[in-house]
């Protein structure tokens, strides 16, 4: 009887540490959201790194980005080359050194997407769409880590999965990572991140 | 020399300044030499899309240049190689979007055409048959290949 006692208290108490950790998730999803939710606007500096696996190398540019909530993205690479990306609501302006487009985000279904995926991921709403993303959270003592893996085609097809790290102290993300499918990765690490600092509307200007 | 003779001299100085590819700066658009690397802005135009991005070409061992085509965001287009000695391409992954058997052909013919090219200088071509524009400048600032700002 004691034997049998031991063994269903062992297999209970193993269970403890998956059981801990899901608990430790969940409330790590929920402090996500909640910060996401207060997120009025965003900005940052950004490196981006890219592996490329097939010449064995990497590429780094910089930039600065700018979130506002409504709809509002700005995206621009200063180094090694010029290149913004503007969203003010329903337009998308994107503009280098030779050419400027503008894309109405509601006419165009493919932009609308990335348009959604960025802005979430920006602040961390994507942990939430369960309709695009399967995803799992880890806890570690400096940061939150949520792996997001692609369930849509047009996702799946060109992501293995997608990575993004939160600052454990803000609960506001620090690093995405984005694992292609044929073995790149990129890695975006946002730096001097401040919320909630007004913003001039010239920021997001499309014009 | 007489003056009918200047004359014909200007033409063919005038002709062959025309002809000749641009040099419109010292830096190199094709990895020359094994160990050689360039990073290319580049523009691809059609009537109806254009693609803009950054081709990293790195000339490898036996011959081989390997190139990518990334986006701005970094997110790969294109990877192919080009057989130096062969003049031959292989391309070896395309973006899902763009994956298409005839895209495939004429792609793979516009890239053997543009890596003599920019061997010789030249940044931009156009395939007149499918109205196809690739314009090429060289990346100026080479400092950022560290994610730390030191130089390589």
């Amino acid at each position: 009887m004691k034997k049998l006692f031991l063994l269903l208290a062992l297999a209970v108490a193993s269970h403890f540490p998956a059981v801990a950790q899901q608990g430790a998730a969940e409330l790590a999803r929920k402090e996500i959201n909640q910060t996401a939710s207060r997120i009025k606007s965003l900005q940052c500096d950004f490196v981006q790194t890219k592996h490329l696996k097939m010449l064995s190398d990497k590429f780094v540019s910089r930039g600065r980005m700018y979130y506002q909530q409504g709809n509002k993205l700005r995206w621009e690479y200063t180094a090694p080359y010029t290149y913004t990306f503007v969203l003010d609501g329903t337009k998308v302006v994107l503009r280098n050194a030779q050419r400027r487009d503008v894309i109405d985000v509601n006419r165009n279904k493919m932009f609308r997407e990335i348009v959604r995926i960025m802005m979430n991921s920006v602040v961390g709403k994507c942990l939430s769409d369960d309709k695009s993303f399967k995803t799992s959270i880890a806890v570690s003592s400096t940061e939150y880590v949520a792996t997001m893996l692609p369930l849509r085609k047009d996702l799946s097809q060109m992501f293995q999965k997608i990575v993004l790290r939160f600052n454990r102290k803000q609960a506001v993300v620090s690093q995405v990572e984005l694992y292609e499918k044929n073995g790149d990765k990129t890695i975006i690490e946002l730096k001097n991140v401040k919320t909630n600092v007004p913003l001039p509307a010239s920021v997001f200007s499309v014009r | 020399m007489c003056r009918f003779q200047r004359a014909c001299l200007a033409c063919v100085s005038l002709l062959f300044l025309s002809l000749s590819p641009r040099e419109g700066s010292a830096q190199e658009l094709f990895p020359a030499e094994e160990g050689d690397n360039v990073r290319l802005s580049t523009l691809i135009e059609t009537p109806r899309l254009s693609v803009s991005g950054i081709l990293i070409l790195f000339h490898g061992a036996d011959g081989l240049v390997k190139g990518s085509l990334i986006n701005e965001f970094g997110l790969s287009f294109l990877d192919f190689v080009f057989d130096t000695r062969k003049e031959r391409v292989k391309l070896l992954h395309m973006a899902k979007m763009a994956d298409k058997w005839y895209i495939r052909k004429v792609l793979k013919r516009d890239l053997r055409t543009l890596m003599g090219l920019l061997a010789s200088r030249c940044d931009v071509y156009k395939n007149e048959r499918f109205d196809i524009s690739y314009k090429f400048q060289p990346l100026m600032d080479k400092e950022t290949d560290s994610p730390d700002g030191e130089q390589k």
